[in-house]
């Protein structure tokens, strides 16, 4: 391999981690809080046709980013209502908003192809360099300025300020220590006066943003345009991902980079002339094994907050 | 009569939960710019304005009924299954690979061919659903996601045997050869997707209700799915009891995609994963996860797909069939809100107040 190919791969790695690391910052926080919301793939599509439809029509990839977290945010509000309101189970009323979603696209989209949406968004989020560090003499304009390997969308920098924002949240303010009492013992959590059910709508509507704006990365920079179920399951994997990463974010940042090479080399493996073969269909599956494999090695020994997945009902007084 | 009142609450839940669903979509149509009324009048002569139609309903609600068995099954012990989907598909390609291979004996009754693929169909799914049930007991790889990765393994795998060893001879077009006649399922009312198969899936959820409601191990089911940590005292093994309910469950999902070869396709193609497998969940849930309910909920959700396919065809309304799709995904949010702890105990006093 040649040092070009190594380059190249290293930035699409970046390129492709950054939807799967989006949604799994968003997850972590959820499950951390508590909850599991496997609806995540399906608010990722619905921010998709949503972030893309907005891009073309406005022309720009912002307002395609503020639609996507609203439409993010509203489906996990009504997930929210259902799982936090109403209690029911979470598995099941996430797979309800992945159908919802599956088949909301597919309305919507049709009509927006009839209405004559059948092109890429004019306007990309623009490639940003690191300042200060492109001018590192020898290396510096090679890496990191224009057309380097950390040449990236804003929204990657975004992603990993985030991750480590959220690490520092979780571990070092008293905010984020209660958000992790409300996953671990949401009993303690309400008696020590946190209002658990409230903070835990306020992490699943913040998981649901993060979703929508990682399906719009997909559908604005990635694919350039939308096409149904184009999420292919990167939700469900940004699930395994946060498992991987034993619920914490430096973790799943290394988990989502693992992935995101694994998407690159699997991409390049198309472009190399495997899409003509057979193998092709091994390597369109390989993430899923690969997680499947992994879960299987590693999941025995993360441990899970111990309230995952089970609602709270306020005792009462 | 508590009895009685129970049943009468749950079905008038399930009934406000499944008109919600469909008033849910008017707005939406309107917005779209699309006539509500028109689509949900169309919608309903789907399946009821044409006789065929409604033969093609009931057949399609055989792998319906078969899927929300699987599901049903799996959910009552708390193992979330969401893995139908790829059984579903696991079942379809043994059954094809039996179909097309094994031609009708050289000895013996011809409906040999149809035993062997039926059987064949039903093993796929036991050992896709065991794969994710072993990861789960001894791995601690949670079957929530264990089950759909596999859905994306078994999708993978689908594509490379339409293109690869399961390919008929026009190597253009991802599809298998045809099964051979022996191994069909009888088609009931010519011209339609109405097949045997039906019988044999209400057959199926007769079997399941007894397992379920009147064996000892149905009940070591129903207990773990009531309370594990309670189960695990009484001495109930819950690794073993999940491991068998997820193997009933595969067959059954594996069944529905065999039966949907014999009876239907007749053939392998590239969109066999036509979602029955998720649709099940939308069934069990609809049908409160009882086995005699999954025939009804079957039905009910095949005549909502034919009728939003009878939607698509009528295009100068220009809605797609992802309608149905919609529909079921506000359907189960609506089950899950009128059956809540919340709802049910002010439903039921207000039942218990009438009556006083």
């Amino acid at each position: 391999m040649t040092t070009e190919t190594v380059l190249f791969l290293t930035q699409q790695t970046l390129v492709l981690a950054v939807p799967l690391l989006l949604a799994g910052l968003g997850e972590l926080i959820v499950e951390r809080s508590g909850s599991v919301n496997i609806g995540i793939e399906g608010m990722m599509l619905a921010g998709a046709l949503a972030g893309w439809a907005a891009a073309v029509a406005c022309g720009s990839a912002w307002a395609g980013a503020a639609a996507a977290t609203a439409v993010g945010v509203m489906l996990s509000a009504l997930f929210a209502l259902v799982v936090i309101a109403f209690r029911a189970d979470q598995i099941v009323a996430g797979t309800a908003v992945n159908l919802l979603a599956v088949g909301l696209t597919g309305l919507v989209g049709a009509r927006l192809q009839e209405a004559g949406f059948d092109r890429r968004p004019p306007v990309f989020f623009e490639r940003v360099g690191l300042p200060l560090l492109d001018r590192l003499p020898g290396v510096g304009p090679g890496l990191f300025g224009e057309g380097g390997v950390f040449h990236q969308h804003g929204l990657l920098y975004v992603t990993v300020l985030g991750l480590v924002g959220c690490h520092l949240y979780l571990y070092h303010t008293r905010w984020g220590i209660e958000l992790r009492a409300l996953g671990e013992n949401p009993a303690a959590a309400e008696a020590a006066g946190a209002q658990v059910n409230i903070r835990r709508t306020w992490a699943v509507l913040f998981g649901g943003a993060c979703a929508g704006l990682a399906g719009a990365y997909l559908s604005i920079m990635y694919t350039h345009r939308f096409h149904d179920n184009m999420t292919a399951g990167r939700g469900f994997l940004a699930l395994a991902l946060v498992i991987f990463g034993r619920w914490r974010p430096l973790g799943l940042l290394t988990a989502g980079l693992v992935f995101g090479a694994f998407y690159a080399a699997a991409n390049q493996m198309h472009v190399a002339g495997w899409s003509v073969t057979l193998a092709r269909h091994w390597v369109d599956v390989a993430p899923y094994l690969l997680s499947l494999l992994l879960l299987a090695l590693l999941a025995r020994r993360a441990s899970a907050p111990a309230a995952l997945g089970q609602p709270y009902e306020r005792p009462h007084d | 009569m508590t009895n009685l009142r129970t049943t009468s609450l749950t079905l008038a839940q399930t009934l406000a939960a499944m008109s919600c669903a469909l008033l849910a979509v008017i707005p939406l149509l309107w917005l779209m710019g699309r006539p509500g009324w028109t689509v949900v009048a169309t919608l309903w002569e789907g399946p009821f304005g044409d006789r065929y139609r409604f033969c093609d309903a009931l057949g399609r609600s055989c792998p319906l009924i078969l899927c929300g068995l699987s599901v049903a099954v799996a959910f009552r012990c708390r193992a979330w299954n969401i893995g139908a989907e790829g059984q579903y598909v696991c079942g379809a390609i043994l059954a094809t690979a039996v179909g097309v291979h094994c031609g009708p004996p050289q000895a013996g009754p011809a409906w040999i061919t149809l035993g062997v693929l039926i059987v064949a169909a039903a093993l796929g799914g036991v050992v896709w659903a065991l794969v994710c049930a072993l990861l789960e007991v001894y791995r601690r790889v949670p079957l929530v996601l264990g089950t759909i990765l596999m859905n994306f393994v078994a999708t993978g795998l689908l594509s490379y045997m339409v293109y690869g060893p399961l390919q008929g001879a026009d190597r253009s077009i991802p599809e298998s050869e045809s099964i051979s006649p022996s191994a069909r399922l009888l088609t009931l009312v010519d011209g339609t997707d109405f097949h045997l198969g039906w019988y044999a899936a209400v057959l199926a959820a007769g079997v399941v209700w007894f397992l379920v409601h009147h064996t000892s191990a149905g009940f070591a089911l129903r207990a773990v799915g009531g309370n594990p940590v309670a189960a695990r005292f009484a001495g109930i093994n819950v690794g073993r009891v999940t491991i068998a309910a997820m193997a009933l469950s595969g067959a059954l999902a594996g069944l529905a995609g065999g039966m949907q070869v014999a009876g239907v396709s007749y053939l392998l193609h590239v969109q066999a994963a036509e979602g029955f497998g998720y649709m099940g969940i939308a069934v069990a849930l609809l049908a409160r996860l009882h086995p005699l309910g999954v025939v009804l909920a079957g039905v009910a959700l095949a005549m909502l797909d034919v009728g939003a396919m009878h939607v698509e065809r009528t295009t100068m309304l220009g809605v797609p069939a992802d309608l149905a799709t919609a529909v079921k995904g506000v359907l189960i949010l609506a089950v899950l809100v009128f059956s809540s702890a919340a709802v049910s105990r002010r439903l039921n006093r207000l039942a218990a107040g009438e009556r006083a």
